[in-house]
């Protein structure tokens, strides 16, 4: 992934968005992070309103349980839509039941990862994933 | 107290007198013997049916359609007022006993009542009309009491026939009185109801030859009574047994020849018996069904309630632990940011504090994670196969990795067993963790190994460690009481352990010397 890549953050706790912004800054991922509330504020940057072009982040890290449109909604959503489902989406969920994963595969999901309680266990998650992901090409 | 009886009352009683009537007439046109003596008299029957249903209040109906039976056949005035006072006393008692020993109108649901029922109201209450009504007959001149005895004898058994025969289909097809029959259903009934009147016709009518000659045939209704409370339920047979009795006594009746016995006296109380037993026999076996039956529908319907109540328990933990766990998170993440961007500017000790607000929110973290884990080691075991322990225990071992200063090893065989594997591998690497993180040396050894007994294989786990103080040792098993809140531990592992191992059928145990170690059993019934 392109240091210059969008980063997208569909999240709808702010400490979780604050928990991120600081994992990254301490893993030195300097991407741009747009941060979002919910699944549909996320659906309208990405389709673009207004006359707006749509965002193309190069990732959509997702929270599942969120107000509005959930994490599983968004996921069924983006990946029905053509122009959209080339876009990786990696969970960031605290739910670790078998139901949510399954969902979360089956519609297309690139990754989950479980959120830990600890701050520097979850450092050490999101700097994982960013290993990862510096590996991979994405269109 | 004086209260009028409104019409319906009145029509009640009028009616079930009237049935009386007609009940006791019935019985005398098919008495073998003598005027009076039937194989079953159905008016007692009727009587304790109707003290059943409807209560002691209908004794006048009771007394008047018995004395009126009575005075049109033989005695005096007198004689059938003693008569008709024993058959409504008969009936009164058998159904007291029944309401207060049997289950009431309830008793052929169970096989314990059912023969309660019959021993009671069919045996013992039966005695009171005979030993009035001989009483009043003799009394009266109408009888000589030379014969007290054996009028006793015929008049009690025809009572209790009527106990046995024609109360409990009173009984059973008034309180519910729909057939609930498929056609095939309906027409499998009335083949079998055939089939006994056949056997009846058989065995007490000289259908294929006179004579009784094929009297020992009678038993051929038995597979047939029996069939009905298999197939169908009590009312059937309770029906069945009534076509049996009624094609009996009728044919019985038409030729009293083909009865067997020296007397016809004789012949009649084989035939008396004779009913009974069937009677006795088919009514118990159709509560046996009856009661399985609701017993296999009960255990199907608790299944179901299992399997859901088990379920919302499952979503519950679930969302608990889940929701529990936001508002940690942020806690945590929080107290982390704070420590990080005022490390300059707090005190020592506030710092300190910071580290134990997140050492606290870590360890809630792991609770909520044993309550998880519990509910997920318990939820929907997998398929009960035979395992290899020791490929089991072995694969645990080695998944544990290198442990330092610390050697696990199986000593003698590990037999097979019948067990969920995944669950077995989570006894075994509970077990032995649980052993490794307590120790409470540096170094130390763990053995796992298996003795044979009679029933089951007992397992056991044993370290060289501490031990552990026996104040603890009775709740190590529950939830949450680890000894000490160990970095890492959950609180449950030992609490899992205990659950898994009940749910195939074993028990655990632990014992431990204080410094010189600690044991943990546990059993696995044999293949």
């Amino acid at each position: 992934m392109e240091a210059s890549a969008l980063i997208l953050h569909v999240e709808d706790d702010p400490v979780d968005v604050g928990n991120l912004r600081r994992a990254f800054s301490r893993c030195g991922v300097a991407n741009p992070v747009r941060a979002v509330g919910n699944g549909a504020e996320a659906l309208a940057l990405l389709r673009g309103a207004g006359g707006e072009v749509g965002l193309r982040p190069g990732i959509i890290l997702l929270d599942l349980s969120m107000p509005v449109l959930g994490g599983i909604e968004f996921l069924r959503e983006v990946k029905s839509d053509p122009t959209l489902r080339g876009i990786p989406i990696v969970v960031l969920s605290a739910s670790r039941h078998a139901r949510d994963l399954e969902a979360a595969y089956e519609l297309g999901a690139a990754g989950y990862v479980v959120k830990p309680v600890d701050f520097d266990a979850f450092v050490r998650t999101i700097a994982a994933v960013e290993r990862y992901w510096a590996l991979c090409e994405i269109p | 107290m004086a209260r009028s009886p409104g019409p319906l009352r009145v029509a009640t009683l009028v009616g079930l007198a009237a049935a009386y009537l007609a009940a006791g007439k019935l019985g005398l046109s098919l008495a073998l013997v003598h005027a009076s003596a039937s194989a079953v008299w159905p008016p007692t029957g009727i009587a304790l049916a109707a003290f059943l249903l409807l209560g002691r209040s209908v004794w006048p109906a009771i007394l008047a359609g018995s004395f009126l039976v009575n005075a049109t056949t033989v005695g005096n005035a007198a004689t059938s007022l003693g008569i008709a006072v024993g058959n409504t006393l008969e009936g009164l008692v058998g159904a007291w006993l029944v309401r207060r020993f049997a289950g009431g109108s309830a008793a052929f649901e169970r096989p314990a009542t059912v023969f309660g029922f019959l021993g009671l109201a069919g045996l013992v209450a039966t005695a009171i009309s005979p030993s009035i009504g001989v009483t009043s007959l003799c009394l009266g001149s109408f009888a000589p009491w030379a014969r007290y005895g054996d009028i006793w004898l015929t008049w009690w058994l025809g009572d209790a026939g009527g106990a046995f025969v024609v109360a409990p289909a009173l009984l059973l097809w008034i309180e519910d009185p729909r057939p609930r029959w498929k056609p095939l259903q309906g027409l499998e009934l009335g083949a079998v109801l055939v089939g006994i009147a056949l056997v009846a016709a058989i065995a007490f009518g000289g259908l294929l030859a006179p004579g009784g000659r094929y009297d020992s045939l009678k038993f051929l209704c038995l597979p047939l009574t029996i069939w009905t409370a298999f197939r169908f339920g009590r009312r059937e047979t309770a029906l069945a047994v009534l076509v049996l009795a009624t094609a009996a006594i009728a044919f019985a009746v038409r030729g009293t020849g083909t009865l067997p016995g020296s007397s016809a006296n004789e012949a009649l109380l084989l035939l008396s018996l004779f009913l009974c037993t069937v009677a006795a026999t088919s009514l118990s076996l159709a509560a046996v069904v009856a009661e399985r039956r609701q017993a296999l529908h009960t255990l199907a319907w608790q299944a179901t309630e299992l399997a859901r109540s088990n379920a919302e328990l499952d979503e519950f933990a679930h969302v608990v632990s889940h929701d529990l766990k936001a508002p940690l998170r942020g806690i945590s993440s929080l107290a982390a940011w704070i420590s990080a961007d005022c490390k300059d500017l707090l005190p020592d000790e506030s710092r300190e504090h910071l580290a134990l607000l997140e050492e606290r929110a870590k360890r809630m973290g792991r609770l909520i994670d044993g309550v998880l884990g519990y509910s997920r080691a318990v939820r929907r075991p997998g398929p009960i196969e035979r395992v290899d322990a020791r490929v089991v225990a072995e694969e645990v071992i080695d998944s544990l990795g290198p442990l330092p200063g610390v050697t696990v090893r199986i000593v003698g065989s590990l037999p097979v067993v019948r067990y969920d594997r995944t669950q077995l591998a989570q006894v075994f690497q509970n077990l032995i963790q649980n052993a490794v993180e307590h120790l409470g040396r540096p170094r130390g050894e763990v053995v796992v190994s298996c003795g044979e007994r009679e029933a089951d294989f007992e397992f056991s786990v044993r370290d060289d460690g501490v031990g552990i103080p026996a104040a603890h040792l009775e709740r190590i098993f529950r939830m949450f009481h680890a000894v000490r809140p160990e970095e890492g531990s959950s609180g449950v592992g030992l609490a899992i352990v205990k659950r898994i191992v009940e749910m195939h059928g074993g028990s655990v145990a632990v014992a431990s010397k204080p410094g010189r170690g600690t044991t943990f059993r546990f059993s696995i019934p044999k293949l």
